[in-house]
C-alpha cells in the first residue's frame, strides 16, 4: 500500500480529527472470548484547553451509555470540574472520572477482591464478588468509586449494575472488548479526549504524550495513572 | 491462683426493664439492618461522600473498647497484679461480648450481607480491612480460650500463656483497627502513622470505661459493689489512659498543622468546619477528657461519671475522625479551588438517620445481652471484692 | 488499510451472530447452567474474556417470555424463563440483582 502525498495527508487529517477513531484500529482487537493482555495499556489523554466549562457532553454519554444517574443518589461516573488555580485566577475545565490506576488504592483495600485491576489496566468491580463495605469509596483518592444505595432497574445490557455493591467508570470496558472507544471520548466534540494503547509506541496518544507535557492528577502519590491531563 | 468466682443472681425488678430496653434496642436494630438491605442505604443519612457513619461509629467504637476491656484482665494475668485477678473473668467476657457487637454491626450495615460466605472464602491479602475480619474473629476466639483457663481449675496453671497470647492478639487487632485508616494514602485526613498508636490509646481508655460502667451496672443488678479502694484504683488509671488517648491527639494534629499542605485539614476539624470543632473540643476535650481528669483526680467517688464522660468522649471522637475526616473535601488538585455538581472542593454534610441510630445502639445492646447471658450462666463474678488493697 | 478493517470485521463478526440454538441441549443445560454461569462470569468479569453467545444477555434475549402485550416479562415475574423454575424449586436468583432481566428494545 503506497502512502502518496493525499493519503499521507488524510492520515493526518485522521489523526487530527478523529481521535482515536484511527488509533483503536492500528491496534489490533483481541480475538473474540479472549482475556484482556498486558500487552496492552489503555490510556487516556485530555486536553483541558479544549474542555468547555459548559459542556456536559461526555458526562450526558456516559450516563446514556452506562445508565446510571436516575435516582439522584447515583453518583457520578465521570464528571465536569470547573477548578480555579488560586494563585493566579487561572480558571480550567476538566472531566474526572476513575483514573484507573496502575497501583489502585481501591484494588489494594478491598478485603474481598471484587475490585480488581485487568491486565489491560482497566481497574473494575468484580459485583458478584462486592459485599457493599464500602472501603474503596473510602480510599479513592478522587472519590470517582460509587456505591448504588437504591434498587436499580432498566440497566444497559452491557453494564450491570446492583444495590449494594461499589461501582466506578469502567473506561466502557464492554465497548473496548468489542473494538470500539469509550461513549466519553466518541461524543467530546471539541476533540479535547484522546484514548489508545500506550504500549503501542506508534498509536496518537503514545506520540501526543511524548510531545507534549502532561500531568497525572496527585502524581505525588505515585499511582501511576492511566489518564493524564494536558493544560494544568 | 484459683478463682472462685459466682454467677450473677440479679434482682428481678431491674432486670427484666433492661432486659426489655436491650431487646427493644436489639428488635430496632435488625429490623433497621434488614430495612437497609431491601431498599437499600439512601434511606439512611448516608451518601457518596459520607460513606461510613453512625453504625461504624458504634462499631469502632465496641471493637474498640472490647480490645481495651481486656486490660483489667491483662494486667492481672500478664502483669502479675493481684487485685485485679478477680476480675479478670468479667473482663475477657465484656471483651468478647463488645467484639460481637461491634462485628455484628458491622456485617449488618454491608451492602451485601448475604454475600459474607464470599467474604470468607475470597480474602485479599492486601488488605487491611480483610485482616481486620480475621483479627476479630480470632480474638473472640483467643479470650474465649483464655476465659476457658480462667473458669477451668485444671486449667488455670495456662491462664498466663493465655493472657499473653491475648494481649499481643489484641495490640494487633487495634493497630490493625486505626491503620485501616491510617493506611489511606489518598486521604488526607487519615493517612498517619500515629493512627494505630492513638488507636490503641483509645481502646485502653474507652475500653476501661466501659468496664467500670458494666461493673457499677452489675452492681446495681445485684452482682458484688465494687469496694472504695478498687474503685479508686480503677479511675486513676482511667484518668491516666485518658490523658494519654488526648496525647495522641494533639500529636496529629501539631504534626498536621506544621506543614502548609496538611493545615488545612487541622483547621477543619478545629476551627472551620462547623458542628466537627465543636464536637471536638466540646465533646472530646472538655467533656470526654478535661472534666473527667477533674472528677478523678480532684473529687472522691466519682468514678462512674467520669467512665461515662470518657466513654462518650470517645464516641465523640470516633465519630470526628471518622466522619470529620470524610466530610473533609479531597484535595484533587492541590493550589485549586474545585467546584462540580458533585460537591468537589466542599465539605460533605451529614445527618444520622433513626435506622442507622438503631443499627448503632443494637450493637450496645447486643454486647450488653452477651455479659448478662454470661453473667448469669457462668461463675464470671467475684462474690465480693476484698477491702484491703493486695 | 482496507484490508485492516475487513479484517477486524470478519474477526469481530462472530459477537454479532446471535447463537441459533442453547449452549447445550436442555437436560444437560438444567444439570450444569450454573457452573458453566459461574465460570464464565468469572471469566468475564475478570479477565475480560467474553465468549461469544455466552453472555448472559445472549441467554435472556433467546429465552424471553412475552406477557400478553407484547412486552417482555421482568424477573420478579413468576414466568420469566429462570424465574419460573427457580422458583419452583426454592432457588434464589441473585443475578438479576444487576443484570438486566429482558432484552433491550432494540435486540427484539
Amino acid at each position: 500500500m503506497s502512502a502518496g502525498p493525499t493519503r499521507r495527508g488524510l492520515l493526518a487529517a485522521a489523526i487530527a480529527v478523529a481521535p482515536g477513531l484511527f488509533l483503536v484500529a492500528n491496534a489490533a482487537p483481541r480475538p473474540p472470548g479472549s482475556a484482556a493482555s498486558a500487552r496492552n495499556r489503555w490510556d487516556l489523554l485530555i486536553d483541558t484547553t479544549r474542555c468547555d466549562a459548559g459542556c456536559t457532553a461526555c458526562v450526558d454519554a456516559c450516563r446514556q451509555e452506562q445508565g446510571w444517574g436516575g435516582p439522584a443518589s447515583d453518583g457520578p461516573w465521570i464528571r465536569k470540574i470547573e477548578a480555579i488555580e488560586m494563585q493566579t485566577g487561572r480558571s480550567v475545565s476538566l472531566p474526572l472520572m476513575c483514573q484507573h490506576c496502575a497501583e489502585p488504592p481501591c484494588v489494594e483495600v478491598c478485603p474481598t477482591g471484587a475490585s480488581l485491576r485487568r491486565a489491560d489496566g482497566i481497574v473494575l468491580v468484580d459485583r458478584h464478588r462486592c459485599i457493599g463495605c464500602r472501603y474503596c469509596v473510602m480510599a479513592c483518592p478522587f472519590a470517582a468509586r460509587f456505591f448504588v444505595d437504591a434498587e436499580v432497574h432498566d440497566q444497559r445490557a452491557a453494564t450491570p449494575r446492583g444495590k449494594g455493591t461499589a461501582e466506578g467508570c469502567t473506561l466502557c470496558v464492554h465497548r473496548l472488548d468489542a473494538g470500539r472507544l469509550p461513549a466519553c471520548v466518541e461524543a467530546c466534540a471539541g476533540g479535547a479526549m484522546l484514548f489508545g494503547d500506550l504500549l503501542d509506541p506508534a498509536a496518537g496518544i503514545s506520540q501526543a504524550l511524548r510531545a507534549r507535557a502532561s500531568t497525572a492528577l496527585r502524581a505525588e502519590l505515585g499511582l501511576d495513572a492511566a489518564i493524564r491531563y494536558q493544560g494544568l | 491462683m484459683a478463682i472462685s468466682g459466682v454467677t450473677l443472681v440479679p434482682s428481678a425488678s431491674r432486670t427484666w426493664p433492661l432486659l426489655g430496653l436491650l431487646g427493644v434496642l436489639l428488635g430496632g436494630g435488625l429490623a433497621s439492618a434488614w430495612t437497609m438491605e431491601t431498599q437499600g442505604h439512601h434511606i439512611t443519612g448516608m451518601n457518596n461522600h459520607i460513606v461510613w457513619g453512625l453504625p461504624h461509629v458504634c462499631a469502632i467504637f465496641l471493637i474498640v473498647a472490647a480490645s481495651g476491656a481486656l486490660n483489667v484482665a491483662s494486667v492481672a494475668s500478664v502483669f502479675g497484679v493481684e487485685s485485679y485477678k478477680k476480675l479478670s473473668p468479667l473482663s475477657a467476657l465484656a471483651a468478647i461480648a463488645l467484639l460481637a457487637g461491634g462485628l455484628a454491626v458491622l456485617v449488618l450495615d454491608l451492602g451485601r450481607p448475604d454475600r459474607l460466605v464470599v467474604a470468607i472464602l475470597h480474602q485479599n491479602p492486601f488488605s487491611i480491612f480483610a485482616w481486620n475480619i480475621l483479627l476479630y474473629t480470632g480474638f473472640v476466639a483467643v479470650v474465649g480460650v483464655y476465659l476457658w483457663t480462667m473458669l477451668v481449675r485444671r486449667q488455670n496453671r495456662h491462664t498466663r500463656t493465655a493472657g499473653v497470647v491475648a494481649l499481643v492478639w489484641r495490640l494487633v487487632l487495634t493497630t490493625g483497627t486505626g491503620s485501616i485508616f491510617g493506611f489511606l494514602a489518598g486521604r488526607e485526613a487519615f493517612h498517619s502513622a500515629v493512627m494505630a498508636p492513638l488507636f490503641v490509646a483509645a481502646s485502653l481508655a474507652n475500653g476501661l470505661a466501659v468496664f467500670i460502667l458494666v461493673l457499677a451496672g452489675l452492681a446495681v443488678l445485684g452482682g458484688p459493689v465494687p469496694d472504695a479502694a478498687l474503685r479508686r484504683r480503677l479511675g486513676r488509671l482511667l484518668g491516666i489512659l485518658a490523658a494519654a488517648s488526648l496525647y495522641f491527639a494533639l500529636v496529629l494534629h501539631l504534626t498536621w498543622l506544621y506543614a502548609p499542605d496538611s493545615r488545612a485539614v487541622s483547621r477543619f476539624l478545629l476551627l472551620e468546619g462547623g458542628a466537627w470543632p465543636v464536637l471536638f473540643w466540646g465533646g472530646q476535650v472538655l467533656l470526654g477528657t478535661a472534666v473527667p481528669l477533674w472528677l478523678l483526680f480532684r473529687r472522691e467517688g466519682r468514678e462512674v461519671a467520669a467512665a461515662t464522660l470518657v466513654a462518650l468522649g470517645g464516641l465523640v471522637q470516633i465519630a470526628v475522625l471518622l466522619i470529620g475526616g470524610q466530610a473533609f473535601p479531597r484535595t484533587i488538585l492541590p493550589g485549586w479551588q474545585l467546584h462540580s455538581t458533585f460537591g468537589d472542593g466542599g465539605a460533605a454534610t451529614y445527618v444520622p438517620s433513626l435506622p442507622e441510630a438503631l443499627l448503632g445502639a443494637s450493637g450496645f445492646a447486643i454486647a450488653l445481652l452477651l455479659v448478662l447471658l454470661g453473667c448469669r450462666l457462668l461463675r464470671i463474678l467475684p462474690d465480693r471484692f476484698a477491702e484491703v488493697p493486695a | 488499510m482496507r484490508a485492516a478493517f475487513l479484517l477486524v470485521a470478519l474477526l469481530l463478526a462472530p459477537l454479532a451472530v446471535r447463537a441459533a440454538e442453547c449452549l447445550a441441549p436442555p437436560a444437560e443445560m438444567r444439570r450444569t447452567h450454573m457452573d458453566i454461569l459461574m465460570h464464565d462470569r468469572s471469566a468475564a468479569a475478570r479477565d475480560g474474556a467474553r465468549r461469544p453467545g455466552h453472555g448472559l444477555d445472549d441467554c435472556i434475549t433467546c429465552h424471553v417470555v412475552r406477557d400478553a402485550g407484547g412486552a417482555a416479562v421482568d424477573a420478579a415475574d413468576p414466568r420469566h424463563f429462570c424465574t419460573s423454575c427457580h422458583m419452583k424449586v426454592a432457588v434464589s436468583v441473585d443475578c438479576f440483582s444487576c443484570h438486566r432481566a429482558t432484552p433491550t428494545e432494540a435486540a427484539r
